[in-house]
């Protein structure tokens, strides 16, 4: 029972992180209708930021995070600027295959900055682990998965109670409707894609702890945030919350029962399945063309 | 019929300088081993494989424009069925190679009709044709009979045509890809010019919605296209396994490789017969000629894969559709002609309507 209890509690706050990584892809996707395959590679930037400045005190940690994910953010704003949004009015997948050659440049960058592969950083946080009726959890775990949590709970806030987050709305919605009503909307689309960029250094931060990080880490995470988004369908922010949990989840308990890399073949299956047998969950917005 | 192709191909000054390329790449093409060594004939080969699983990727990706990443299980499950049936059951390699082609091309049918269901939303065909590269990939990771993850090695040792296996003359593997290359190029530019098949997919890739209300079956069309396309990147599979003896999930069945066709088929212009091939030979070139200098193995292949990326990024930011479609424009501007649409040998189809560049307004 309590092995159970320790495998739940390890996939939910596993879960939490996949839905922060998910909720910056859902952004960039519902407002901007751009698929980001280079998402996962901001989340890189988080851990390669941290261990390459690798902090040995909880407030170096704080303040390191605070700095990569702003960083991560400018960055993210740059690239919206230089080479996404010259690409918006462009038929067929331009932004799809720019963005994965974005994803490649900063995987093959990360290659050659960083060629040990699988390091990791020392706990940052000021306690070990806990254990509560049998379940022992570590610190990083933890505080990773409630950060992520806290942050998700800020993003809804954000998007749902503020102006900026009912300009987002507007975009999202219509975009000619946006531009009528006199929206700035490159604005709002640079400000979404830095925001998704720093929230998935955030994660990038939280992660590193206990996750040695590699750099075709980032394209597992890419796809990870799309099967999230995916599931979580396009309509509200909270689905692909569920979906982050559920994703964490299943991997939990398909790590106990089968190995590594045949837990990844059923997930990538069972994703397929959702996809076929719930389409029109999936497309529930018409607005989403090629 | 064919008097009036050739006519076709010098019936201007560019497609008369493009045709006499054409030919002088051909001989080259099949000359260059008997002036090079040994190891540049390897680098040949290399080239060739590069151009043929581009081309490859590209009947789908690029004519059809189906962004498909499913291409990386065809061109794994071509190199598996070498590796598991000849090295491992003892079968002939040629009937191995039909195997996977015809493994690969059910499951690019079926993931074709499978993902129509989304009503061709390039998006989640792209999210959709990973995954199930993924799921393939984890599989032949987990699986004894695929090796797991130590991956087969080839430990045969019978040479010649049949067994398409020489240990000391790189010249014949060498022409054997060169001939399939260009039996594959010839098939798929008469596929595009005389069928009815070939000549919808341009209209598929356009606007499918239309292309549906003119009567063309799109799903039956793009299933088939798909089954072509990925039936024929087995090919290159088969023939890189059996040039480097090797074969694990993780050399074959990785995500490189299919960004690789998908970057190569936009570097060359993906709307083109040539685009995919110039590209794949020039990667293949410019890791060579990275290697000339003081740095080490993997940083090449890093090197190589962020120029490739890079050189993408600029192409489509400045609106050009690929090295081939540039080149065709410049050789209609140096002998000043009126239409883009003049046959010309390379172009397969029109290329994209060349409309005004819209910014926006706010920039």
């Amino acid at each position: 029972m309590s092995f159970l209890m320790q495998v739940l509690s390890t996939g939910v706050l596993q879960g939490m992180i996949y839905a922060l990584i998910g909720i910056g892809l859902y952004l960039v996707f519902s407002v901007m209708r751009i698929v980001n395959f280079a998402h996962g590679f901001f989340v890189l930037i988080g851990m390669y930021g941290l261990l390459w400045a690798a902090p040995d005190t909880f407030t170096g940690f704080v303040l390191i995070t605070i700095v990569v994910a702003l960083a991560a953010a400018a960055f993210g704003w740059v690239v919206e600027r230089a080479i996404i949004e010259p690409t918006l009015n462009k038929p067929g997948h331009a932004q799809l295959v720019i963005t994965i050659a974005l994803g490649i440049v900063m995987q093959y960058t990360a290659q050659i900055l960083f060629p040990e592969p699988y390091q990791t950083i020392q706990n940052p946080w000021p306690f070990e682990s806990f254990n509560i009726g049998g379940v022992t959890i570590s610190s990083a775990r933890l505080a990773a998965g409630v950060i992520s949590l806290l942050l998700t709970l800020g993003v809804a806030w954000l998007v749902y109670k503020t102006r900026f987050g009912s300009l987002m709305r507007a975009c999202s919605q219509s975009i000619d409707g946006a531009i009528h009503m006199g929206i700035n909307y490159p604005r709002i689309y640079r400000s979404t894609f830095a925001l998704g960029a720093g929230l998935a250094a955030i994660a990038g931060a939280l992660l590193i702890p206990f996750q040695p990080v590699s750099p075709h880490f980032g394209l597992d995470l890419t796809v990870k945030a799309f099967i999230v988004v995916v599931i979580g369908g396009t309509a509200s922010i909270w689905g692909t919350m569920v979906a982050g949990l559920l994703l964490g989840l299943a991997e939990a308990l398909g790590s106990v029962f089968l190995s590594g890399s045949m837990t990844t073949a059923v997930i990538y299956t069972l994703f397929l399945l959702v996809i076929l047998l719930r389409p029109q969950g999936l497309i529930a917005r018409k607005a989403v063309k090629i | 019929m064919i008097a009036s192709t050739v006519k076709n191909l010098f019936s201007s000054k560019a497609s008369t300088v493009n045709t006499v390329i054409v030919i002088v790449a051909i001989v080259l093409a099949f000359v260059y081993p008997l002036m090079v060594s040994a190891p540049l004939i390897s680098v040949g080969f290399v080239a060739l494989l590069y151009a043929m699983r581009n081309f490859t990727w590209n009947i789908a990706g690029g004519f059809a424009g189906a962004l498909s990443l499913a291409h990386v299980g065809a061109f794994g499950i071509g190199a598996f069925s070498v590796a598991v049936l000849t090295w491992g059951q003892g079968w002939n390699i040629w009937i191995s190679i039909v195997v996977g082609i015809v493994i690969s091309a059910v499951l690019g049918a079926a993931v074709s009709v499978v993902m129509s269901r989304f009503g061709v939303n390039a998006f989640f065909f792209a999210v959709g044709t990973l995954a199930v590269s993924m799921a393939l990939a984890g599989i032949a990771a987990s699986w004894s009979v695929t090796g797991a993850i130590n991956g087969l090695q080839n430990r045969t040792s019978e040479e010649g045509l049949l067994h398409l296996q020489w240990f000391t003359d790189p010249k014949p593997l060498y022409y054997v890809a060169l001939i399939m290359l260009v039996l594959i190029v010839i098939a798929t530019a008469y596929m595009m010019k005389r069928t009815r098949l070939g000549r919808s997919l341009p209209f598929i890739r356009e606007d499918p919605q239309m292309a549906a209300s003119m009567g063309i079956n799109v799903t039956r069309n793009l299933a088939w296209t798909m089954a072509i396309s990925m039936g024929l990147t087995a090919i290159p599979g088969s023939l890189m396994v059996q040039y480097t003896h090797f074969a694990s999930f993780d050399s074959v069945l990785t995500l490189a490789v299919g960004i690789s066709m998908v970057m190569g088929a936009f570097i060359g212009g993906a709307t083109t017969l040539a685009g995919p091939i110039v590209a794949g030979i020039l990667i293949a070139a410019l890791e060579e000629w990275l290697r000339s200098f003081q740095v080490t193995g993997s940083n090449i292949s890093s090197i190589t894969q962020i120029v490739y990326a890079l050189l993408v990024i600029l192409l489509i930011r400045f609106g050009a559709a690929g090295l081939v479609p540039l080149w065709n424009g410049l050789l209609q501007r140096l002998f000043r002609e009126g239409s883009r649409y003049s046959s010309s040998t390379l172009e397969a189809a029109e290329t994209e309507p060349s409309s005004p560049r819209k910014e926006d307004a706010s920039a």
